[in-house]
């Protein structure tokens, strides 16, 4: 008997196998950890903290394309194949498929880019260095802390997936995919933060800054200074809670509106 | 209005009905009130000029396309109750026969065979091969063993036999005729006559109408000609220009 659980299953060792027999795959997981590797050594941070700082910028701008370039085909390429309406002949619902298509993805990502941080890290022990200069409350630069930094960067990298996903279930032909993607890239980590620097730079009231919180890329940023760097929390308590609620609404909405248009997209 | 019949000498209950379809897109209409009764154990050719609308019908029969207004029934006890082959499908290229086929199973409750599947296609011996090492007539025959799992009562398959020589599009019918048995009806589209000549059934549409809907031995002798090719071209017309009612030849 397959339950829904078995059908979802399904789809996700199906994106998996997929996934791994794809040299795109491999160029990207490689690509990727050798740029953090470079900004790693070129830093020269020495210590958690001081690496999550040096690291932290990089991300916002890596994660977003990497998650476009593994999500935006997703079911657009179901799509474009005839597959998608083959797979509508079979009992599994929009909601299988689409969260499927995301788990596989999601099993991908989360390698791709939590083993290279994971590796890197690594090396604080072994280079040691000076203490950090950044103010602790606990005053330590622990471990603790770059693994809560790693779980966060996992955490958007599965925001941004989800984007990807309602992109690649929206989008009707692959040209539009692509510019769809791009310009969620753009507007995650770029666009957002623009508009609340030029709200803030424009007078508006300090209370404007939260407005970053609602982007995904702001979001995170607010909660590895908030829960990481610990520099931001007695100024803005607020954020972690905002952050938190942001990233789940971008999540959930994504892949409900995914869920909700993927058989209708069909042409 | 009464319920589409199949023609008298096709004997089998219909598995699937489509009643008074029409489908337009934008003012185009490509669908004109079209009626088809599918019976058991036959399969039905569906031919007709470019443009005529065989891939809209085909889509809506299939369930993956709705009718602006008209009804589409099928009868069916199985949890697949239609199967589906688009238009040159393009199956995962990296996964194998037997791959591609057992993630289908996976979706159903029952098993499928998928062995007995491969084996009725021909394709058992090539089991281990990826999609994209296929020739073009494996990919579709793999593509119709698709169609078939979980013995659905409707079979839709959208020209099965586009781009492959005589010996292929002749051994793919030949599979087809083979599988639809125990209660399954198949719906092929074609533009391939001769193949279509050994199906039970002929269905022609032509500018989004259905004007035929016979054997073919009768559609013949109501044509008076000797061949399908010449029932089909005395009931058309011979100019492609003026038969084919669509100047894109997007609705196929």
């Amino acid at each position: 008997m397959t339950d829904w659980d078995d059908r979802i299953a399904a789809v996700t060792e199906r994106e998996l196998r997929t996934l791994l027999r794809s040299r795109t795959y491999a160029l990207l997981a490689g690509g990727y950890a050798f740029l953090l590797l470079a900004v790693t050594v070129v830093s020269g941070a020495s210590g958690y903290v001081p690496l999550v700082l040096t690291l932290l910028t990089p991300l916002e701008l890596l994660v977003p394309i990497l998650a476009a370039a593994l999500g935006y085909r997703s079911i657009l390429s179901d799509r474009e194949s005839g597959e998608l309406d083959v797979l509508r002949t079979y009992p599994v619902t929009q909601g299988e498929y689409v969260f499927g298509v995301y788990f596989g993805r999601l099993v991908a990502i989360t390698a791709i880019v939590v083993v290279p941080l994971l590796l890197i890290s690594v090396a604080v022990p072994i280079v040691g260095g000076a203490p950090t200069f950044l103010p602790q409350p606990s005053g330590l630069d622990s471990p603790i802390l770059y693994l809560r930094f790693v779980t966060l960067t996992a955490v958007f990298s599965a925001v941004l997936l989800a984007i990807m996903t309602l992109i690649s279930a929206v989008a009707t032909s692959n040209r539009r995919g692509l510019v769809f993607a791009v310009l969620a890239v753009l507007t995650v980590g770029i666009l957002i933060d623009v508009a609340a620097i030029a709200g803030l730079a424009s007078g508006l009231s300090k209370n404007w800054s939260v407005v970053t919180l609602l982007g995904p890329t702001g979001a995170y940023r607010g909660l590895v200074m908030a829960l990481v760097v610990a520099t931001i929390t007695s100024t803005e308590p607020g954020s972690i809670v905002v952050s938190t609620v942001s990233l789940l609404c971008w999540v959930t909405l994504s892949l409900l509106v995914a869920t909700w248009n993927v058989w209708a997209s069909t042409p | 209005m009464p319920e589409p019949q199949a023609p008298d000498e096709i004997a089998g209950e219909p598995v699937a009905r489509l009643e008074n379809i029409d489908r337009l897109f934008g003012d185009l209409t490509v669908l004109d009130d079209v009626s088809l009764a599918l019976p058991e154990n036959t399969v039905t050719s569906l031919i007709g000029p470019n443009g005529s609308g065989k891939t809209t019908l085909v889509k809506i029969a299939a369930g993956v396309l709705q009718p602006d207004s008209g009804e589409r029934t099928i009868v069916a006890d199985s949890e697949r109750p239609v199967g589906y082959l688009p238009q040159s499908p393009q199956f995962r290229p990296a996964f194998s026969v037997e791959e591609t086929l057992e993630f289908y199973d996976d979706l159903l409750d029952a098993d499928a065979d998928v062995q007995g599947a491969m084996e009725q296609v021909g394709l058992a011996e090539v089991a281990d091969r990826r999609v994209d090492a296929l020739s073009g007539g494996m990919r579709q025959l793999l593509g119709v063993a698709q169609g078939f799992l979980g013995r659905p009562s409707l079979v839709v398959l959208d020209e099965p036999t586009s781009g492959l020589d005589p010996r292929m599009k002749q051994h793919i019918f030949d599979v087809v005729s083979e599988m639809a048995t125990d209660g399954t009806a198949v719906l092929l589209t074609t533009h391939d006559l001769a193949s279509a000549d050994a199906s039970d059934r002929i269905a022609l549409l032509n500018r989004g109408q259905l004007i035929v809907d016979e054997s073919p031995d009768k559609f013949r002798s109501q044509t008076n000609t000797n061949s399908l090719l010449s029932a089909f071209l005395a009931t058309v017309g011979e100019d492609p220009t003026v038969q084919t009612g669509r100047e894109d030849g997007t609705h196929d």
